[in-house]
């Protein structure tokens, strides 16, 4: 059963790559279902039955000499429900956001069928061999927008991930002698412990943590929506995943913790997560560009993982989990609504875009709730998630992670800000747009169904990861449907979601029972003024939104981190040059190069 | 059916002296005898496959006669060479002048001749043949660059002749024989230092033609003006018969721990500045050519690692031997436009930078793969370090490149078939197990 659903992935490949837009959309969305299915009818693991077509849980596929070892975990089981739920509706968005085929759909699944083995597999050879197909496959994906800077990044970083993943495989291979995930066995010595931070920082690439994060930016801002909800959504996921495979299905994290006495690499994980969430939520905020501030967001909120997996706790392992199942789905929902907005109006930049919720109310909605669950408003699941992080870094006694993380969640609250008011309240500066088409709609609104279903029952959701994280040997949480229990507290999201109602009724009661007027955008940006001087000077709200906090924050932020990357590019290209001048052009240099190497290679050969 | 190996060479060979005879068919007569070769490879290759070895004794006893002792790499480099060579040839359609297919087929069968002979002065002679026809095919383009790259060539090239000359007259004075074999069995029966001597000669004379840095002068220029048929000609024949005497030279005849060290450091060597070189060409087929530098240090450095990582270091360069010859060639094709206008091309040329970066599942990934495991077995840390520095690189320029590439032009027809195909082999031979399975075997006589 599994090899029908490879092979019919492979074979869809090929086909979307024929036919038209409309059939290729159609193919790609009933094939991404199929993970989707075979992840389902795999839930039996967790006591639930959905369906049940007794898909084999284990595979050996033997090519070019070598066994590619895949079976289903816990662990993936999650990650795995997580990422393929956004294929679909990724599918669905590009119905109507592309209007030709034009390699979109046969790569993008090339992406999913890549990102299925990573999930799957069992031995360290497949897991790189998919990552490094999806590494590829995304690189098309955005080498098709013909921008060279993200062409460019981007498959420079694949490569550095890459290779500081296989690192970390060749020496884990050379200790063990295999490359299968049951069979290695680590211990506490330099080998090891530089192959886990090796293939952390490997993963760490994709994932967009700092300082390995400047590709996300660019290549966010430069590629198409349906793909960044992949990128930002899926794909930073899959990071975390590795990450989480080698910290704590194979014990990386115990071992490094009992290699090094001081200082682990764990905890400078978790100050480089918490780090990640603080600055590049000031980043974010400085943003105009929609889709940077929503890569800088990206950062931040995928930083809350890090330091997750870096305390380490059960607790802090849970609310990493959350927040990844969290950003998940809001982050594509944002990337796909900011899509859904510039397929209409054609803009990206927030000072010219606004009053947009007036024409597209449904787009505006969806993308509130996840502007809620992304700003860890209280009764959504963010902010179960957040609070699960913050309290095992009090409880860790992580005195410099816990505050800043608690910053940057604040700081979360003012981008965001800038999307709400900026793109869809503010001025109506788009009088003739329409709704999004519905199939973007659709899309939209079944990414955010996890959100409503898990504000008010996020027991669900830690059942879910209890079993995924029983795997790696850690307890789950006590919790019912409604309530987490920790030991600094409980938290009852249908309490607090009862008592929010019952706060807002008087409210709306008191709103209702007295007159009111809508007051005019501008009567309340001018004060009740009448510009009649200026009347002619663009108004818009959005303009140089946070510019106090910009002037003052600015300065610390510059250089970005973009600039030493630059840097080591010049040198590179300066010592490029330098050595080209080997190859002189005149033939007798040339000659006595050969005289020279002949000697060397004689003398050496005689006298050592 | 049995196939005598020595067709390979002798078809070819004959018929590029019959050429000037049938000057007006001449195109035909190469296409048809360039076809009928690459069927004779394909069936040598599968008797190596089934049946192993083949040694082969033409006409007289050795050292008088021809003696051939084609293994598992030569006949894969026969079939590359006579294949590719046979694809390749589509692309220079237009050359009308019966000379250049002279010198074509000429080219052909001294590579071919290269791989497959086991004696080690015939290896002389074929070298020879192949380096005269490559000047004369570099030239033909008849642009200043062109004969500019042709000259550096001869020269470096006569250069290196005489010293591989030398080379084997210093081991015919010590052994009386020319057998490759026959020396190697023998070979701790040599004076030590005549030995090293000789090995210094003949690893600096074939060098000249493996690309080899420091005495890869003449590589730039020839690949820059040199026709794109013919740059992809040289990319997948002459060089790659260089690299696999070169083996040879390394494992059968002078295999000792200090000569693998010294084709490692040699390898990492050619490898870095290959393509650090490459990293600002700003010209396409410059950067080619420094690209092709730097993957023939890795196919050295897979040589190279046979002490310990035997099990890994054979199935590397097998690999990285099929990727190069088919991605570079195919991207040295596609430099005659450097515009990826047709879906077609845009295949070849996104397929090949994939399979040099080393991406899977194509031939390029397995090779790097295998590639590693064999460093990782010598614990050779540094040297690993060191090809992931080059790979970043590597990936750094390919990028600009295919990103420079984008284009509406669209290349003819004659130029992005053979492309395309060349680029699907190392695809195809990423997924057959073919590959693995060949390396796996009596490896250059049994090693």
């Amino acid at each position: 059963m599994l090899d029908i659903i490879i092979a019919e992935l492979l074979l869809a490949i090929l086909i979307t790559f024929f036919v038209g837009k409309k059939l290729a959309a159609i193919i790609a969305f009933f094939i991404s279902l199929l993970p989707l299915v075979a992840l389902l009818d795999w839930a039996s693991m967790y006591g639930f039955k959905f369906i049940s077509f007794g898909i084999e849980k284990s595979m050996n596929i033997a090519i070019s000499g070598i066994t590619l070892h895949l079976a289903i975990t816990p662990l993936s089981w999650f990650f795995g429900i997580m990422i393929f739920s956004l294929f679909p509706a990724i599918m669905l968005f590009s119905y109507s956001f592309y209007d030709k085929n034009d390699g979109f759909y046969p790569f993008m699944l090339l992406a999913l069928f890549s990102s299925f083995g990573i999930l799957l597999a069992r031995d360290m050879l497949t897991l790189f061999l998919f990552w490094e197909m999806m590494s590829w496959s995304s690189f098309i994906l955005i080498y098709r927008n013909k921008d060279k800077e993200a062409t460019i990044i981007y498959l420079v970083f694949s490569t550095l991930s890459a290779f500081l993943i296989i690192f970390g495989i060749l020496l884990l291979y050379s200790q063990n002698n295999s490359l299968l995930f049951s069979e290695i066995n680590l211990t506490p010595n330099l080998e090891t412990v530089v192959a886990i931070i090796s293939m952390i920082s490997g993963f760490a690439v994709k994932a967009a943590l700092m300082p390995l994060h400047v590709w996300a930016p660019v290549v966010y801002s430069k590629s198409d929506e349906p793909f960044v909800a992949f990128l930002a959504g899926g794909l930073s996921k899959l990071g975390y995943y590795g990450m989480f495979l080698f910290m704590f299905s194979l014990p990386g994290a115990k071992i490094m913790e009992e290699y090094f006495s001081h200082i682990s690499p764990n905890y400078i994980l978790a100050v480089i997560g918490a780090l990640s969430a603080f600055i590049a939520t000031i980043i974010a905020f400085m943003q105009d560009d929609i889709r940077k501030l929503l890569a800088y967001s990206s950062i931040g909120q995928l930083g809350y993982i890090a330091v997750g997996l870096g305390i380490g706790s059960q607790l802090a392992i849970t609310g990493a989990l959350f927040q990844a199942f969290n950003h998940a789905f809001f982050k594509a929902v944002l990337f796909l609504a900011a899509g859904a907005v510039a397929y209409r109006t054609g803009k990206w930049k927030i000072s010219e875009l606004g009053g947009v919720a007036y024409k597209m109310p449904i787009t505006f909605t969806i993308a509130l709730l996840s502007i809620f669950t992304l700003a860890a408003i209280p009764i959504t699941s963010g902010f179960a998630a957040k609070w699960l992080l913050y309290e095992a870094a009090i409880k860790a006694k992580y005195i410099f992670v816990a505050p800043i993380m608690l910053i940057a969640g604040v700081g979360a609250f003012l981008y965001s800000f800038r999307i709400l008011y900026g793109v869809f309240l503010g001025g109506n500066n788009h009088p003739d747009i329409k709704e999004a088409p519905k199939s973007m709609l659709a899309a939209m609104f079944v990414l955010v169904l996890p959100m409503i279903i898990f504000v008010i029952f996020p027991g669900y959701a830690l059942d879910m990861m209890s079993r995924a994280l029983s795997d790696a040997g850690i307890a789950s949480i006590p919790h019912t449907v409604f309530t987490i229990k920790t030991s600094l507290a409980s938290y009852n999201a249908i309490a607090v979601l009862i008592t929010l109602i019952a706060a807002l009724i008087p409210a709306f009661l008191i709103y209702k029972s007295k007159p009111h007027r809508i007051v005019d955008f501008k009567d309340n940006y001018l004060a009740g003024e009448i510009p009649s001087k200026y009347e002619n000077i663009s108004m818009h709200a959005a303009h140089n939104f946070y510019k106090p906090v910009e002037d003052v924050m600015k300065p610390y932020f510059e250089p970005g981190t973009i600039e030493y990357y630059k840097g080591i590019y010049k040198g590179l290209a300066i010592l490029s040059n330098t050595l080209r001048k080997v190859y002189t052009g005149f033939t007798q240099d040339y000659a006595i190069y050969v005289a020279i190497f002949l000697l060397t290679v004689m003398g050496w050969l005689i006298w050592l | 059916m049995v196939v005598h190996a020595v067709l390979l060479i002798a078809i070819p060979l004959l018929s590029a002296f019959l050429i000037p005879l049938i000057r007006k068919i001449s195109k035909w007569f190469t296409i048809s005898i360039l076809t009928l070769n690459s069927i004779f490879s394909i069936l040598v290759l599968f008797e190596v496959y089934n049946k192993g070895m083949i040694y082969e004794i033409i006409a007289f006893s050795p050292p008088v006669g021809i003696y051939l002792a084609i293994d598992n790499l030569s006949a894969l480099l026969a079939l590359i060479i006579n294949v590719f060579g046979a694809i390749n040839f589509v692309s220079t359609l237009k050359e009308k002048s019966f000379k250049f297919h002279m010198l074509y087929l000429l080219a052909i069968a001294g590579s071919t001749g290269i791989v497959i002979t086991g004696d080690i002065f015939n290896m002389f002679v074929f070298f020879e043949i192949t380096a005269v026809a490559s000047y004369a095919l570099v030239a033909s383009k008849k642009s200043e660059k062109a004969v500019e790259g042709a000259i550096k060539y001869m020269i470096l090239g006569s250069l290196g002749s005489t010293f591989i000359l030398m080379g084997i007259a210093l081991i015919y004075s010590q052994m009386k024989s020319l057998n490759i074999y026959d020396i190697a069995n023998r070979i701790s029966m040599m004076n030590e230092n005549i030995k090293w001597i000789s090995f210094a000669f003949l690893l600096t004379g074939i060098g000249v033609e493996a690309e080899l840095f420091p005495l890869n002068g003449w590589v730039p220029d020839v690949y820059e003006g040199a026709s794109s048929g013919i740059a992809s000609l040289l990319s997948f024949g002459p060089s790659k018969a260089a690299i696999y005497a070169i083996a040879r030279l390394l494992i059968v005849i002078f295999p000792s721990m200090h000569t693998y060290e010294i084709a490692l450091w040699i390898g990492v060597a050619t490898l870095l500045m290959g393509e650090i070189a490459a990293f600002m060409q700003t010209d396409a087929k410059r950067m080619l050519a420094y690209s092709s530098i730097g993957q023939m240090g890795l196919i050295l450095i897979a040589f190279s690692l046979v002490s310990q990582g035997i099990r890994y270091s054979i199935p590397a360069s097998f690999f990285l031997i099929v990727s190069h010859a088919s991605a570079k060639s195919s991207l040295f094709l596609l430099s005659h436009k450097n515009k990826m206008g047709s879906a077609l091309t845009k295949y070849g040329g996104i397929t090949a930078v994939l399979s040099l970066i080393g991406m899977p599942p194509l031939a390029g990934f397995w090779g790097k793969w295998y590639l590693f495991l064999g460093a990782a077995s010598e614990k050779l840390w540094l040297v690993i370090i060191l090809i992931f520095f080059s790979g970043i690189i590597e990936a750094a320029y390919f990028a600009r490149y295919l990103h420079r590439s984008i284009g509406e032009e669209k290349m003819e027809a004659s130029y992005a078939y053979p492309m395309a195909v060349l680029s699907t082999f190392s695809l195809a031979f990423g997924l057959l197990p073919f590959i693995y399975k060949m390396a796996n075997m009596h490896l250059l006589g049994g090693v």
